[in-house]
């Protein structure tokens, strides 16, 4: 059957292949002021980054950890190394990367998607972008995209820069914010003028390749007035046996009447810490569309929040997390409704299978001047087995009665007549089971560019193999 | 004195939402003394000491009511008459009532509380009430609570079901500064069933924090809450309603409703539902509407004749009515109407 | 005498969109009329804008009832001056039974207490007409009804609150045939007063066999395409719409 060898086909240790590290290159593990030091001097930091990185850091010691969500006890920071020094400097053309990295990204099909179906694209492996590169015709119209670092010392978006950078998720805002504010590396600079349209999406790859090693990328947007981006992020890493972390942090700046579509398919090795902070402000009559798909990390904290603050303003989100063997993922959506007539629409699937957990858990705030606004939260999840778990944490906060609130959650399994319906039409039982699952996650699938859907879909597919006991 | 932590959300969430549990100040609680009255079938003895059950406030208000006297009403065989349970709250003191409601395999009881104090004044205090259903047995409890503008009441709740047995809660909150309701039911027993509804009219700085949760022990068991209120002037409300389905709890189903009329532009509703889930063959499900009537229902029913100001005054009754409708003892309901209005008039044919 | 309700060269419509382009409508006390056209004309859009309706907005244009304008009142005001409009999807309204509703819409109409057991009499006399088991009156209203007997609450309403003009939208739509002669009984009942003024929006003819009707108007793409006596109606019926959505 044609089905079936598809599903063979597949490797699954596709994001599993990795590149030996030169130790030389790692920093010392562990977080010290000399470490922070050391990573600003390497970077050449302009003054006030210094004093950020290190202001960051006195934050970071005094901020206690989490005490909700899933545990984090198995991340030992002492062991995490922070900086990883990179073997190339940053290229336009991917004939210049190392042919280790370069290697990476083609089994990952980067620069396939680069020719066929992207305006520009990043790529950072370990702490610092290798490739950054974005087509003549969309720079011709002012589009900027290029690495954190070199914007900062380019005169032209220095400011902007300062003025943006750690202010929508100030180091103040929880414990791995601060790491991120005095350790960040990497990540990407996207500036889409007033007025200008992409219809093709820019994509930045985050790999991380070394072993026991953190990746801090940086992500700063902002779309001014009335134009429109699709971002797409993806992430992978190879599986090593000890904990690595990921705290990075997007900031979008979405300004009036412009939409920002942010779009992340997820899939670190099972060995992650997922600290990752995201978060949009989103201007009057403007939109943030966050579509997000977890499928990697051994433990995830991941909540992009919406910040309505201009008249009218929307946020949609849409996201699936699938939770597989030794993984715990807490993932959903913040909203917070500031501005009157503004609207937010939550949706999602989370899948909990073979002692998997995932938790969504979100929260819409509703203040007080947000009249006339509204908000529908839609979460589903399916359980595939009784060694899984599954728990759903919405949690709402009116202050106006100007506002209409919707929320629905349900918690469910595959129903078995399902199951016999598409056996009886010949499918094998482990084939029915992916089928139904690909269906519970197409409200994501939906929303993506149709190569990531069937990424996504193969995703899942590597995932539900071998389900059947 | 301390704070106590009551009413902690059984799987905690952001800090900064505030929604984590509740504090009140701890305090030295005396036992008062309700006038129960009981019909025939229905026996009703003074007990004490720990009732060694888990309840929605939680452990660290059970630990300061424990050395106080119970008041246990137990049925041996169905009796339809329901219990009824006066407790006055008087002004200041921090007082306390505890309540066990029991009824043997097959066997039926129906009791209610009326937890009520003067309309200005203020206080402290506690009611607790367990429940303990034996198999195939009913247990209905009603509580009509309307308390001072100016007491802080805590209504705590711990029940626990046998094989096919049914706990219903029906509660009105009318009335009161700073109500605390907290319920457990731990749903032991192959069948068995809770149905809790809620109805509430906050007005003026009221506000009422619920905690419930319902623990799916038993295979097969199922549990229906509903909570259905309005929020007027300057008042607050936090529900957190937890259905946990724990693992080995095969066949169950969960359902969790809330319905509320926000009134005012000053008001505070905060809700959070929780479904948490260990096992594979369950169903739950939890739905929340919250703000102002829609307008193609508001124009349907100024279509009719009917002003704004009416069709809102209309709905918020609507809320408790639908709440009225789970109890049949007259007392209790005219005891309702007194404090809500109306009623009377459509008494009867 | 003047007319009981006059619309001049509405035009109404949803956002940017325009639904009604200049619609013109005069009816007299004691007419019937009937208003007929294609799906997506814009039936529905002039009842719900005589009714007052916030989806839709008036640009220009107004209407008068009883020589008043009421082209900015609201729905409730609207009401209390006798218009009526049946709804062909009536809302659910969950805690409220008929029974209660009526009275509440009955007492604020009237601005007087009305006692129980008389209410009550009235109620059942017009329940025996439609046919209606009185346990309907004391569930919550619309929560539960079929198709069909939400379409009989509607016009128990219409019969109970007794407007000088009703606008029946589609009531006969989806009903089989026992509920569609209950319904036409139901609003024969209705046009018995001679005072009683009705506008009928339908496809079928069924339930205008035992009604009289004085007028008839063609309503296509937001205008009026055509306006005859009743005979239009059995016209329409043999042709159907074709000659008006066609001949462009």
């Amino acid at each position: 059957m044609k089905e079936k060898t598809q599903v063979d086909d597949i490797n699954s240790s596709l994001y599993d292949f990795r590149y030996e590290e030169d130790e030389s290159d790692m920093f010392e593990s562990g977080i010290t002021p000399q470490i922070i030091e050391e990573i600003s001097q390497e970077k050449g930091d302009p003054e006030w980054m210094k004093e950020f990185r290190l202001k960051s850091l006195e934050i970071y010691n005094k901020t206690p950890m989490v005490d909700w969500g899933p545990s984090i006890e198995g991340l030992d920071m002492s062991n995490i190394v922070t900086y990883i020094r990179p073997k190339t400097r940053m290229q336009t053309d991917w004939n210049d990367v190392p042919d280790d990295i370069k290697d990476t990204f083609e089994r990952l099909g980067i620069p396939q998607a680069e020719r066929e179906s992207l305006a520009g694209v990043g790529a950072q492996y370990d702490s610092e972008l290798v490739y950054h590169n974005v087509r003549e015709e969309v720079a011709a119209q002012g589009v900027v995209y290029t690495d954190l670092e070199s914007a900062m010392h380019d005169k032209r978006y220095a400011d902007m820069i300062k003025e943006h950078f750690m202010k929508l998720v100030p180091p103040t805002d929880h414990k791995f914010a601060a790491l991120h504010g005095a350790v960040w590396s990497g990540g990407s600079f996207v500036y889409v003028p007033k007025g200008v349209h992409l219809d093709i999406p820019l994509q930045s790859y985050f790999r991380l390749n070394a072993k026991g090693a953190g990746q801090f990328e940086h992500t700063l947007i902002i779309v001014d007035e009335g134009a429109y981006l699709h971002f797409i992020e993806g992430c992978s890493a190879p599986k090593y046996y000890v904990a690595s972390l990921h705290a990075g942090c997007v900031e979008l700046y979405v300004r009036k009447n412009a939409t920002l579509r942010y779009s992340t398919i997820e899939n670190w090795s099972k060995n992650m810490y997922n600290l990752n902070t995201k978060r949009a402000i989103v201007e009057e009559g403007a939109k943030v569309e966050w579509v997000s798909g977890s499928f990697g990390s051994h433990v995830s904290y991941l909540y992009p929040m919406s910040i309505l603050h201009g008249r009218g303003a929307r946020a949609e989100f849409t996201g699936i997390t699938f939770a597989g063997e030794g993984q715990n993922l807490d993932t959903g959506a913040k909203i917070v409704h500031a501005a009157p007539d503004t609207s937010s629409y939550m949706n999602t699937r989370s899948i909990s299978k073979s002692g998997g957990i995932s938790t969504f858990r979100s929260s819409v705030q509703v203040n007080k001047n947000a009249h006339g606004s509204k908000s529908s939260v839609s979460c589903e999840s399916l359980m595939l087995d009784s060694e899984s778990r599954s728990d759903t944490i919405p949690a709402m906060d009116i202050r106006t009665s100007q506002a209409d609130i919707g929320h629905e959650a349900k918690i469910g399994r595959i129903s078995d007549e399902a199951v016999f319906y598409l056996m009886s039409r010949g499918m094998t039982e482990e084939n029915a089971k992916a089928l139904i699952v690909s269906g519970f996650a197409d409200n994501v699938s939906k929303e993506l560019p149709l190569e990531y859907a069937v990424e996504m879909n193969n995703l899942i597919r590597i995932e539900m193999k071998g389900s059947i006991g | 004195m301390e704070n106590i932590k009551i009413n902690k959300l059984p799987a905690p969430t952001y800090r900064h939402l505030k929604m984590n549990f509740a504090e009140v100040a701890e305090a030295d609680y005396s036992a008062i003394e309700p006038e129960i009255e009981v019909p025939e079938g229905i026996s009703l003895e003074k007990t004490g000491g720990a009732l060694d059950i888990e309840t929605g406030c939680g452990e660290e208000i059970t630990a300061l009511l424990d050395k106080l006297g119970v008041y246990t009403l137990s049925a041996a065989k169905a009796v339809s008459e329901p219990a009824r349970a006066e407790i006055k709250l008087k002004e200041g003191e921090a007082q306390a009532v505890r309540i066990e409601l029991k009824a043997a395999a097959g066997a039926e009881l129906t009791a209610v509380e009326f937890i009520e104090s003067d309309e200005n004044s203020s206080g402290r205090a506690a009611v607790q009430t367990v429940m303990r259903a034996a198999e195939g047995a009913k247990l209905h409890l009603i509580q009509i609570i309307r308390v001072g503008s100016g007491f802080e009441l805590i209504n705590d709740i711990g029940a626990d079901e046998g094989d096919r047995a049914y706990i219903e809660i029906t509660q009105l909150y009318l009335g009161g500064g700073r109500v605390y309701g907290g319920l457990t039911d731990k749903l032991g027993g192959y069948m068995s069933e809770l149905r809790n509804d809620i109805g509430y009219l906050l007005k003026n700085e009221e506000k009422l924090d619920i905690n419930i949760l319902a623990s799916h022990m038993g295979k097969k068991s199922n549990c229906e809450i509903n909570a259905r209120g309005v929020l007027s002037d300057r008042s607050s409300k936090i529900f957190r309603g937890t259905i946990d389905f724990i693992n080995g709890a095969s066949g169950s189903k969960g359902a969790e409703n809330e319905e509320v009329l926000l009134m005012n532009e000053e008001v505070v509703n905060k809700t959070v539902p929780l479904i948490l889930c260990a096992e594979e063959d369950v169903e739950g499900s939890h739905g929340a509407s919250i703000g102002r009537l829609n307008e193609e229902f508001i124009f349907y029913m100024m279509s009719r004749g009917l002003s704004l100001e009416r069709i809102y005054e209309i709905m918020a009754n609507a809320k408790i009515e639908t709440v009225m409708r789970r109890i049949d003892d007259k007392a209790a309901l005219d005891r309702i109407y007194g404090y809500i209005g109306g009623g009377s008039e459509d008494d009867g044919e | 005498m003047s007319d009981l309700l006059e619309i001049k060269e509405l035009h109404a419509g949803v956002e940017d969109k325009e639904l009604l382009h200049g619609v013109s409508l005069k009816i007299a006390a004691g007419e019937t009329h009937v208003l007929m056209g294609p799906n997506g004309a814009g039936k529905s859009t002039l009842g719900y804008t005589i009714m007052g309706s916030p989806e839709y907005e008036v640009t220009s244009g107004s209407v008068f009832f009883n020589g008043e304008d009421i082209t900015g009142e609201s729905p409730d005001k609207r009401a209390k001056r006798g218009i009526f409009l049946s709804f062909q999807n009536p809302i659910e309204i969950p805690g409220i039974t008929l029974s209660n509703f009526l009275r509440n819409a009955l007492e604020q109409k009237t601005g007087e207490r009305i006692r129980l057991w008389d209410f009550k009499k009235k109620l059942r006399a017009v329940m025996d007409v439609l046919q209606m088991d009185y346990s309907y009156a004391d569930r919550d209203l619309n929560v539960g009804f079929s198709g069909g007997e939400k379409k009989k609450a509607e016009i128990l309403q219409l019969l109970m609150l007794k407007p000088r003009l009703a606008i029946l939208d589609e009531t006969d739509s989806g009903l089989d045939v026992d509920a569609v002669k209950t319904v036409s009984k139901g609003v024969y009942e209705f046009q018995k007063d001679p005072d009683s003024s009705l506008i009928i929006i339908t496809h079928n003819t069924k339930i205008l066999e035992a009604l009289k009707v004085d007028k008839t108007h063609v309503l296509v793409s937001g205008a009026i395409a055509e306006e005859g006596g009743a005979e239009l109606v059995d016209e329409i019926n043999q042709n159907g719409f074709e000659k008006y959505t066609s001949a462009e």
